[in-house]
């Protein structure tokens, strides 16, 4: 009779056991995604070349990379900040902009968006869901900006540079003149 | 007697399975933990071309950029582009180059090497196994640079340079010139460690 009692006092205890076991593997299978795990290539892309009229690659040759941009409406409709080319593929995970100072004034749209172009120049993908207008973007914050809902835009293949790109949909002119940081993660 | 040996066992083996599984998350945590915190791998993209031999002291002032120009015609016989000298030792991992555009014709050798070089501009270690000919190889596509298996061959000390060096012989002539782009992986690590984090 009391060996009955000890045999069925193990099974119960084994039943526990398993049971607090299964559970706090569970957990750590749930715990594990909010970890902040940082993948061995992530980079963070901050520094730039700035072109204007058409994001030839080979036009970076003598210009210096600088932290932040300047976009004037006087000087051109259309400027590129362009990011260092990777010989390897990456994929955008987030990318964000600061408005250090905007001053004058431009009658018509000034967008912005972040787009993939290959060295010829030549648009493949718009990284961005939509434009963002820097006439209305608040001052001295970072700004995150919403990525395309579609993975294959986010994508940066070797032979493709990613940019930004600032466009004032009536052309040159007015006064406005606008300063910029950026930042884009990568994996 | 028998059951209550069998018992102990039983509840012995019982608590190191829990202890066990208890671990999981720690272990998950740790690795996560050591991931995050290490500063693993770099990308080396930007530098800045000399034409002629560098002295450290004519290093400020210079243009980064992430171009590098090689051309024949400058009257020297050695163009550098040199990248980032690390405060710490740093290994070169792989190096990638890819040519944007070549124009105009040399009639002799125009070979590319990945060499440390001291800030006096001194060559320390060839990084590169043999040399690339800038002359042929294909534009508009990356290509890896074979890369010396030695251990010392890939280390940057403080106190030098990575640079790209392409070497004209058997004298500057002619009109090429080429534009290039690079990029080295180069980590603090002699070996990158990645922690297996299981599911």
């Amino acid at each position: 009779m009391k060996k009955m009692r000890i045999l069925v006092l193990s099974l119960a205890i084994v039943g526990i056991a398993l049971f607090l076991s299964i559970s706090l593997v569970n957990q750590a299978r749930a715990v594990k995604p909010a970890l902040p795990l940082s993948p061995a290539n992530g980079e963070s892309w901050r520094t730039g070349v700035t072109v204007v009229n058409d994001p030839i690659y080979s036009l970076l040759d003598g210009r210096s990379l600088a932290d932040n941009a300047i976009f004037r409406s006087a000087q051109a409709a259309d400027y590129y900040y362009i990011f260092p080319a990777a010989a390897n593929s990456k994929t955008i995970q987030s990318a964000q902009f600061y408005v250090l100072n905007r001053g004058g004034s431009y009658a018509g749209n000034v967008e912005l968006t972040l787009k993939v172009y290959n060295f010829s120049g030549s648009l493949l993908r718009t990284v961005t869901s939509s434009p963002v207008n820097l006439k209305t973007a608040v001052l001295n914050a970072w700004i995150n900006i919403p990525l395309s809902a579609s993975p294959g835009n986010l994508v940066v293949n070797p032979g493709e540079f990613l940019a930004f790109n600032v466009y004032l949909d009536l052309g040159l002119g007015g006064s406005l003149d606008i300063r910029l940081l950026f930042e884009v993660q990568v994996d | 007697m028998k059951a209550r040996n069998f018992a102990l066992i039983l509840f012995g083996a019982v608590l190191m399975l829990i202890m066990g599984s208890g671990q999981a998350p720690i272990r998950t945590a740790q690795a996560a933990a050591v991931q995050a915190a290490m500063p693993g791998i770099e990308y080396w993209r930007t530098g800045y071309t000399v034409e002629g031999a560098l002295m450290g002291s004519s290093l400020p002032g210079r243009v980064i950029d992430p171009v590098a120009s090689f051309r024949s015609y400058r009257g020297v016989s050695d163009i550098y582009y040199y990248l980032a000298a690390p405060a710490g030792v740093t290994w070169v991992k792989a190096a990638h180059i890819y040519l944007l555009d070549r124009t105009g014709t040399f009639s002799g050798t125009a070979n590319l090497t990945l060499e440390i070089r001291t800030m006096g501009g001194s060559l320390h270690q060839q990084v590169s196994i043999g040399s690339i000919d800038i002359q042929i190889l294909p534009t508009g596509s990356w290509h890896a640079l074979a890369l010396d298996k030695e251990i010392d061959h890939q280390q940057i000390d403080p106190g030098e340079l990575l640079a790209f060096h392409v070497s004209f012989q058997p004298e500057p002539a002619g009109d090429l010139t080429v534009h290039s782009i690079f990029d080295v992986m180069v980590s603090p690590y002699l070996h990158i460690f990645v922690p297996l984090i299981t599911h």
